[in-house]
Formats: structure tokens, C-alpha cells, sequence
């Protein structure tokens, strides 16, 4: 029985599966990371799997103090409505636009366990 | 339906006094800058600690300011005492319940402040519970990478620029305009004047956001009082009213937002303090805009309504900023060239311009000031509209 729902988060993504929220009361597809529908009040909260495809709305290329090297972060709004904001990875500076495709990739995190990040379609 | 006070009842909230500790690249911890804060502020105001019934403290990025300060004061017995935080959103927050608390009596002099000091926390190792929002959501997202006001900053520049066409050497004016009235501050960290193509050539931090787009790092320090209509009127000062305020929190941080950097918490913040004011972005003589990165000033000059949507561009290149333009913005150089002392920037500064004491940077015309806090990325937004008390 877990305590808190991320852990179910975690629990699904450690199968490379992002779970959004799915309110049993009016349908809305909401972020993982709500107890209550946006859209109706609704504590009645369910779990629906990501098809885990989305498209870029904005980004940027930080530069880090050296030896880090640069990283992209980028929001996407995913098929299903929620925007998910990750690094995005496997895609050239030049190839960023809005709208372009992207989907969820994994990464594996000490002490946490794999997360969702956005890669390369 | 705006809130409404009575603006000549005697017994209502006003501004009787405001100070700074030493600030900047200082020595010191978060503590005793409060506490210096607060001794000054309290002489400004020509009142004592033993006036002091009421004490609201907000803390800085190393969490060293809490409600312990009452302890280190040798304050007892205070009918009001609490510690807030929205970030940079605070202090203009602070203003509001403050003055709240004294019209309604719950106490008679409330003192309100802030302090923070990253650069010894940086220079000695000591890292502070900070204050940082926490728990297991916080930490998957921090995992994944979705961290970083720099970062999240610039995801929200990029979207304005793609939507209105936005370019960095507008975000460029602002910087260089900012620069400028830092040359008249004899306490701003950043003096040498700055060009556009100092801006252009300043190193890509987070892109769109440069190096110069980007505020400063700061030990210190401001505090400020907040006590009757009829006591500041003995004191020395021009003792200042809040004409009207509003806060707004679109309350939509790494989730979906369509408004992202396109429009935020400042259009209905400022709405309401106008509205509640009766006066319009025309009848401000001072604007202090929360300026963490130029960006957010140009957000914020649209959204409060000075130009309209995506023409802010346009505006801050049209020379209409900077000492010698039409509009007195950020007149001591603001985060980005002044000093970064999070809300409590623009609202001493512009509390320094009302009361004529900012010196070789003073503005002629000061009876109204306007005074915006931002806080977490866009997160949080509080707005004030000040004026002389002169009743």
C-alpha cells in the first residue's frame, strides 16, 4: 500500500510508463502531480497511461559553468493535454522548433529511480 | 468588486519608515543584516522597538531569517508575528498584511523584513535548509531536469519571442537603461555604463538569456515600518499610503500554463491595485518593476498596461527608459545593476524616491510610485500602488 501517490508514478515508470491523472468524475487528463481535478474539484483521481508522444512549446540551450556540458530543457505539450517539462535529449540545437515532435525517454536517477524526460521522436 | 480602505481615517496603515543594512558583496549573515535593517528602519520611521507590536519576516535563499528575530530583537509580547514566504512576491505581500493589521487594529506598529546572504553561504559552505518548496513531486522533477530559474526564465523569454517576435537586443535596452541609473546609485554593485553590444557579447547563460539579462548576487538587508496614519504624521518622514494593491498566482508551476511567458500574474495584480487606486499606468510618477531578469520587466510593463500585448519590444527600445527618457523605471538600477535583494528591491527604492531622498538619481515628479513582486518562475504576483501621506 503506498503513501504517497508518486511512489505509484515511480512504480510505472520504472516500466518506461508515464502516468497522467484521469478524474473518474468528468474525464479530464490532468498532470501526474495533482490530487484534485483542475477542471471539476473532483478528488475521485485515477491513473491513465501516456501514449508518450508530444510536441515541443518552447526550450533552452543552458550552458553551465565548464566541465558541464550544455543541456536542453524544453516543455512539450503531450497527445493527451498535460505539458511535460524535461530535458530533451537526442535532438541537435538547430533541429528545435515549436511544434516539433517529441516523445517521453527514460533516465535512470540515483536515489529516485528512472523518470520520465523528453527524447527525439 | 476592489477592496476598499478608508484613506483619511487617522488609525489606518501607512509606510512611517524603510532602511537597508549594508548591502552587496558584504560580509555578514542574514540575522544580524535584519536586525540592522530593522534598527534603521525604525529610526527613519522616528520610532523605537519598544513601539514595535507586530513583526512579519520573510527569508532569502538560505532560509536565515525567521520568526527566531523576535528572540534576537528582545522583542515580548508582540501581538502580531509570523514569517511569509512567496519569493519575490514577499515583500510587496508584507506591505499588504502589514497595513491590514494596522487598520484593523490587531496592532498599532508592525515592522516588516527580509534578508538573505548567498555569497557567505557560497564562501563558507554552510548550506541552509534554504527555502525551497520540497517533497517526492518536487524531487521527480528535479530529477528529470526541470529545475533552474535561469532555465525556466528562458523557456518563458523564447515563447514571447516566438509568439511576438521579441528580440534579445530589446531585452538589451532594458539592461543598458538600468545600467544608466545605477551610474547615479553610489550604493549599486554594477556602475560602468553597459551598450547594447556589451549586451550582445555578454556569454549565453540560458538561451535566449544572456550574462546582462540576467540580476545580481547580494548580501543584505531591507526592512520597513508600517504604523498609524496619526503616529507617522509626528515622525520625520513622509509617511506613504498604499493607494491600492492586488495580488495574483496563476498557480500552474511545471504544469500546463497557455498563458507561459506570454502573459502573467501581473495583468491581474496590477488590474486590481489600479483599479483599487483609481489611477491608471499614466498617473505613476515611479515604476519599481521586480526585474530578475529583463524579461520579466517587459512582461510586466504589458501586462500592467504602459504599451500593449508583444508591443513590449518596441517599448523599452523607444528610448523612452533610462534617466534621461519620459518614463522613471527602476531608478536605481534594479536587480539586474542595483542589488538583488528580491522584492524588497523595487519596493525601497521606490519608497526612497517618494520621500526625496535618492539623491543624484532623485525623480522630480514623486507622488505616486508603483511597485510589482514577482516570485518563483512567474508564480506569484503582488502589486502596490504608493503615495505621499500628505493627510
Amino acid at each position: 500500500m503506498s503513501i504517497h501517490p508518486s511512489e505509484e508514478f515511480l512504480a510505472s515508470a520504472d516500466r518506461s510508463v508515464l502516468l497522467l491523472r484521469r478524474c473518474e468524475a468528468c474525464g479530464t487528463t490532468a498532470p501526474p502531480d495533482v490530487d484534485i481535478c483542475p477542471r471539476c474539484r473532483s478528488a475521485r483521481l485515477g491513473w491513465a497511461e501516456s501514449a508518450g508522444r508530444g510536441r515541443l512549446i518552447s526550450w533552452t540551450v543552458a550552458h553551465p559553468k565548464p566541465p558541464a556540458s550544455v543541456r536542453i530543457l524544453a516543455v512539450a505539450e503531450l497527445a493527451e493535454g498535460p505539458w511535460w517539462w524535461a530535458d530533451l535529449e537526442g535532438v541537435e540545437v538547430d533541429e528545435l522548433r515549436e511544434g516539433l515532435e517529441v516523445v517521453v525517454g527514460w533516465r535512470d536517477v540515483k536515489g529516485i529511480g528512472r523518470v520520465p524526460i523528453l527524447s527525439a521522436y | 468588486m476592489s477592496a476598499r480602505r478608508d484613506l483619511a481615517a487617522p488609525h489606518r496603515g501607512v509606510i512611517a519608515g524603510s532602511a537597508l543594512s549594508e548591502v552587496g558583496r558584504v560580509e555578514g549573515t542574514a540575522d544580524q543584516f535584519a536586525i540592522t535593517a530593522v534598527a534603521r528602519a525604525l529610526e527613519d520611521a522616528g520610532l523605537g522597538l519598544g513601539d514595535v507590536d507586530g513583526l512579519i519576516v520573510s527569508s532569502g535563499s538560505t532560509g536565515g531569517v525567521s520568526t527566531d528575530l523576535a528572540l534576537r530583537l528582545g522583542l515580548r509580547d508582540l501581538k502580531l508575528l509570523t514569517h511569509m514566504q512567496a519569493f519575490g512576491a514577499t515583500a510587496t505581500q508584507m506591505v499588504q498584511y502589514a497595513v491590514l493589521a494596522v487598520d484593523s487594529g490587531i496592532a498599532d506598529t508592525v515592522v516588516c523584513v527580509w534578508a538573505d546572504d548567498p555569497l557567505t553561504a557560497r564562501k563558507h559552505g554552510i548550506y541552509g535548509a534554504g527555502v525551497r518548496p520540497s517533497g517526492p513531486w518536487r524531487a521527480i522533477h528535479a530529477a528529470t531536469g526541470a529545475v533552474g530559474a535561469n532555465e525556466m526564465y528562458a523557456i518563458a523569454a523564447r515563447r514571447h519571442m516566438m509568439r511576438f517576435g521579441t528580440t534579445s537586443s530589446q531585452l538589451g535596452a532594458i539592461a543598458v537603461a538600468q545600467r544608466e541609473w545605477a551610474g547615479l546609485n553610489p550604493d549599486a554593485q554594477k556602475r560602468e555604463p553597459i551598450t547594447l553590444d556589451d549586451h550582445a557579447a555578454s556569454r549565453p547563460v540560458c538561451e535566449p538569456l544572456r550574462l546582462l539579462d540576467c540580476c545580481l548576487i547580494s548580501n543584505g538587508g531591507a526592512a520597513l515600518v508600517v504604523t498609524s496614519a496619526a503616529r507617522a504624521h509626528d515622525g520625520p518622514g513622509r509617511p506613504i499610503d498604499v493607494l491600492g494593491w492586488g495580488q495574483s498566482h496563476p498557480g500552474a508551476y511545471l504544469q500546463r500554463n497557455d498563458d507561459f511567458g506570454l502573459v502573467s500574474g501581473a495583468a491581474a495584480s496590477g488590474a486590481a491595485a489600479f483599479e483599487m487606486a483609481g489611477l491608471q499606468p499614466g498617473g505613476i510618477d515611479i515604476v519599481e518593476l521586480y526585474d530578475c531578469y529583463t524579461f520579466t520587466v517587459l512582461l510586466t510593463l504589458e501586462d500592467y498596461g504602459f504599451c500593449g500585448k508583444g508591443e513590449g519590444g518596441d517599448f523599452v527600445s523607444s528610448g523612452i527608459l533610462g534617466p534621461s527618457g519620459s518614463l522613471a523605471l527602476n531608478t536605481g538600477g534594479g536587480q539586474l545593476s542595483g542589488s538583488y535583494l528580491w522584492g524588497m528591491t523595487p519596493l525601497i527604492e521606490a519608497l526612497t524616491q517618494l520621500r526625496g531622498a535618492a539623491g543624484e538619481r532623485q525623480v522630480s515628479r514623486r507622488d505616486t510610485a508603483l511597485v510589482s513582486g514577482n516570485g518563483g518562475v512567474l508564480g506569484h504576483h503582488a502589486t502596490l500602488v504608493l503615495a505621499g501621506a500628505d493627510s
